[in-house]
Parts: structure tokens; C-alpha cells; sequence
């Protein structure tokens, strides 16, 4: 059994991923930064248990998609009491070029059953194969293709809604 | 929601596992020998395409600077971490990063008295998730409650032996000012939890320390600081150029589960020191105050 990996290299090449990951499930910054934070925590405790069965990318995503899963059921229960203009006020530019689109999609992806989100996600933004989706989400990869493609079929009707209907503008 | 009511939807799954490449050859084959014959099909594949861009090219977040840095010491110090999700902030420090200001409530300073500027006054207050002005505090659009008011409140809490944040009077301090940063825990229960920002503009930062005193979730965005919320550390001391020295202390010595049965109380507390406290989370310290010195 090869040696865990050290953890700072973990952290390294996946805290991005783990973020992007986060913020496109949870959809909000300070949320998505905690969840990166507890997976981080989780991967750091679990990394002597890790026996390489999936790739550390596989692993510490399964972690952070758990750790996602309870932010949003959390999140359902104590709807968070940010301003509107607080996400704004960015002077640090984060919320710079692109944060339209960027907040779109996220808004257009927050509409979608958190099952086929968590499969879209998975899917399109991190490229994981429909097994992959199957081994970090436990379900059956004919589940995983179903969500995906009902995920992907709504997110395009809300972003290019078909003649006569309004999408997000609604 | 969206449900598959179109002419393509018998092949639905079947054009978005060949887009993402999940077909075997012979499904492939098949679907583009009949996607030749039904332009409902191509057009669903078109759109589904399109979807699925849109999410390829969504921006790749980056971790604020400040999160970055601190999340792997957070993950390692993990059992020093407790209760490291959600919970409601024990200790508050404002601290800049680069032009900001601590928010931090002053003690004793002889000097503090005489150069005290009114327009740097915070007034705070704790209770039931209101705010308050101390009298002749800075200004406050939402004004709630009176002298009297705080002064019940103050005598309320008396019993449990705290030391209201009521009335109290905040102060910048410029970072350029802090001389050392000083963290002491009791036991093993010491924590830096999160690190978020808080804006710089008095109203607002007092505003949102009061979410984090009053217990509830930080709320913060971006700014020229942070706010350090660490729970349940018990003490911690930050002592300026000019000799004074401040202290941020738990109420009730316990962790927060303890004070998030009295609703409204502050969960911090504010007393004078004597000379430096010992160092007891050295590591910790070491982090933040190299941290708060190099920003």
C-alpha cells in the first residue's frame, strides 16, 4: 500500500476544486468557505484511513459532497440573513467581470432538485465520469445519468427558455 | 421544474451521456444514425451542449487569500478545533489586513481617556440581538433602546458575573499600532475557527460584530479586514505600541454550548490585564500574530 499523501499537497491541488465545487452546490461564498474548511478538516483526520482505492480527488470530494449535504439541509432549515448588498460590496474585486453569468448560473443551478445539482456538478464542472458520480454520490450510474441529463435539460430550459417563456427574468 | 415532455425525451438520457462521452460505441452509433433523421433530436443536443459549456466554463473559484492560509493550519490544529462548523463565534477581533482597523473594545489605557475621539466610539450593546448608543457614541442609525434600558440589562447580567458589552466604547486601532498579539487557551480548548471579513466602515463593522456577539452566524463580506472568531478560546490579549493592552475572555470560562442558553448574552468579555498573559497556544499565536504583522 503505497504512503497516504502528505497533506499539504492534497490541500494544494484540491482546495480549488474543492471550493468551486462547494460554492456551486451551496451557492454562496462564506458557505462554501466553511465547507471547504470542514472538508479540509475531515480529509486532514481521515487521511491515515486513506487507502488510495479512488483518487485523492475522488476522495476528498466524496467528503466535501457530505459536507455539502448537510450545509444544504441546514441551510433549508435557517435561511440566512444576508443583505443583497453585501455580496456586493466586494472592494476586493471578487465579484469582478463575469460574476453576472457566474451568478446566474449559480441562481439557475440552485433551482435544480439538489440531487441532479450535486450529478451536474460532479459531471460538468469537476468532469467526472457518470462512475465516479456513482461511487461519490451512492447511487446507481442509471440514477447518476438520469439526474444528469434531467439537471442538464433544466438548467438549459432556465438559461435559453423556449419561445414564450421567461427564464430567470421571471 | 423541468420535465421531459418533448419529442427528443426518448433519447434524452441517451444525448447527454453521448455528450459527456458515456455511450458505448454501438448506443453512439445508433443515436447519431437517428439523430440524422430527427431534428428535434439535433436541436435538443445542441441546447444540452450549451448547457453543459455553460457549466465547463463557469470561473474556477479561488479561495480569498486570507481563507487560503488559513484553512490547512485549521485542518491540522484540527483537535485543537472544536465545534469548528456553524456555531456561533465566542471570541470576536476585527483585525485589517492592510489598511483596515481593529474593532476591539479598549481597556485600560490611562492615555485612552484624553485622546479618545467621539467619532471612534463604538457603543455596543448585547442583548436580544439589538443595538444600542452609548451616549455620545458614534453614530448609529438603528438606535434601540435607552441608558435605562442598558443599565437593566447590565444589572441582568450582573449575576453571571459579566461584564456587559453595553455601552462600551470600541476604538480603532490601527495595525501600524499593534505591537504583539498574545493567544492563551485554557486545557486543550483553544480554537481559531474562521476567518472572515467584516467591513471597515464603523456602522457596519459594529453591526456585524453584533451579529457575532449576539450569536448569530457571521455575516460578512468583503473589506480591508477580518474578523477572527475563534471558539471557545478563552482569552486573548493584544497589546499596542503604546502600552496598552486588551483582552477578549469568555464569560463564562466554558464553551459556547454553554451560552447559547442565554439568548442575548454576550459571549465575550472584556477585562483588563496586568502584564502579557503566558503563552500557552504558542503555535496559534506564532500564526496569527506573524500573520497580522506580514499581511
Amino acid at each position: 500500500m503505497p504512503n497516504p499523501p502528505h497533506f499539504d499537497e492534497v490541500y494544494r491541488s484540491q482546495a480549488g476544486p474543492v471550493f468551486s465545487f462547494c460554492m456551486r452546490l451551496l451557492g454562496d461564498r462564506e458557505e462554501a468557505m466553511d465547507a471547504t474548511q470542514e472538508t479540509f478538516i475531515k480529509a486532514w483526520r481521515g487521511l491515515k484511513y486513506y487507502r488510495g482505492d479512488s483518487s485523492v480527488s475522488t476522495w476528498v470530494h466524496s467528503i466535501a459532497l457530505n459536507v455539502c449535504r448537510d450545509a444544504v439541509s441546514r441551510m433549508a432549515r435557517r435561511p440566512r440573513p444576508v443583505e443583497p448588498d453585501e455580496r456586493m460590496a466586494d472592494p476586493a474585486g471578487e465579484f469582478a467581470a463575469g460574476v453576472i453569468d457566474a451568478a446566474i448560473v449559480d441562481e439557475a443551478l440552485a433551482r435544480l432538485p439538489v440531487e441532479q445539482r450535486e450529478a451536474l456538478v460532479l459531471c460538468d464542472v469537476l468532469g467526472h465520469s457518470y462512475a465516479q458520480i456513482a461511487e461519490l454520490t451512492g447511487n446507481p450510474v442509471g440514477t447518476v445519468r438520469s439526474r444528469i441529463h434531467r439537471g442538464r435539460a433544466a438548467l438549459a430550459s432556465i438559461l435559453e427558455p423556449p419561445d414564450g417563456e421567461d427564464g430567470l427574468n421571471t | 421544474m423541468m420535465v421531459d415532455k418533448r419529442p427528443q425525451d426518448g433519447h434524452g438520457e441517451a444525448l447527454s451521456a453521448y455528450i459527456d462521452g458515456e455511450l458505448t460505441r454501438e448506443e453512439a452509433e445508433t443515436l447519431v444514425a437517428h439523430m440524422d433523421a430527427c431534428p428535434e433530436c439535433r436541436r435538443a443536443l445542441e441546447s444540452l451542449k450549451r448547457a453543459k459549456a455553460v457549466l465547463r466554463s463557469m470561473p474556477h473559484e479561488e479561495l480569498p487569500p486570507h481563507r487560503a492560509r488559513v484553512i490547512p493550519y485549521v485542518a491540522q490544529n484540527a483537535k485543537y478545533f472544536i465545534a469548528v462548523q456553524a456555531a456561533a463565534a465566542l471570541l470576536i477581533l476585527g483585525v485589517s489586513i492592510g489598511g483596515g482597523y481593529y474593532y476591539m473594545q479598549r481597556l485600560h489605557s490611562a492615555q485612552d481617556a484624553k485622546t479618545e475621539e467621539t467619532a471612534s466610539k463604538l457603543a455596543v450593546s448585547a442583548p436580544a440581538g439589538q443595538e444600542t448608543t452609548a451616549p455620545g457614541a458614534a453614530p448609529a442609525a438603528d438606535t434601540a433602546g435607552s441608558a435605562d434600558s442598558i443599565a437593566a440589562r447590565n444589572r441582568e447580567y450582573a449575576g453571571a458575573k459579566q461584564e456587559s458589552l453595553l455601552g462600551t466604547k470600541w476604538k480603532r486601532i490601527a495595525a501600524r499600532d499593534v505591537e504583539d498579539l498574545i493567544l492563551s487557551c485554557r486545557g486543550d480548548k483553544y480554537v481559531a475557527a474562521k476567518v472572515t471579513t467584516i467591513e471597515a466602515s464603523d456602522a457596519a463593522a459594529r453591526r456585524k460584530v453584533l451579529d457575532l456577539v449576539n450569536g448569530s452566524r457571521p455575516i460578512m463580506s468583503g473589506a480591508a479586514g477580518f474578523v477572527v472568531d475563534m471558539e471557545p478560546i478563552y482569552k486573548l490579549v493584544i497589546r499596542t505600541r503604546d502600552g496598552s493592552s486588551m483582552s477578549f475572555s469568555s464569560p463564562f470560562g466554558g464553551p459556547m454550548k454553554e451560552m447559547n442558553g442565554h439568548r442575548g448574552t454576550p459571549p465575550m468579555l472584556v477585562k483588563g490585564l496586568g502584564p502579557p498573559m503566558t503563552v500557552e497556544n504558542e503555535p496559534l499565536a506564532r500564526y496569527l500574530y506573524d500573520w497580522v504583522r506580514k499581511p
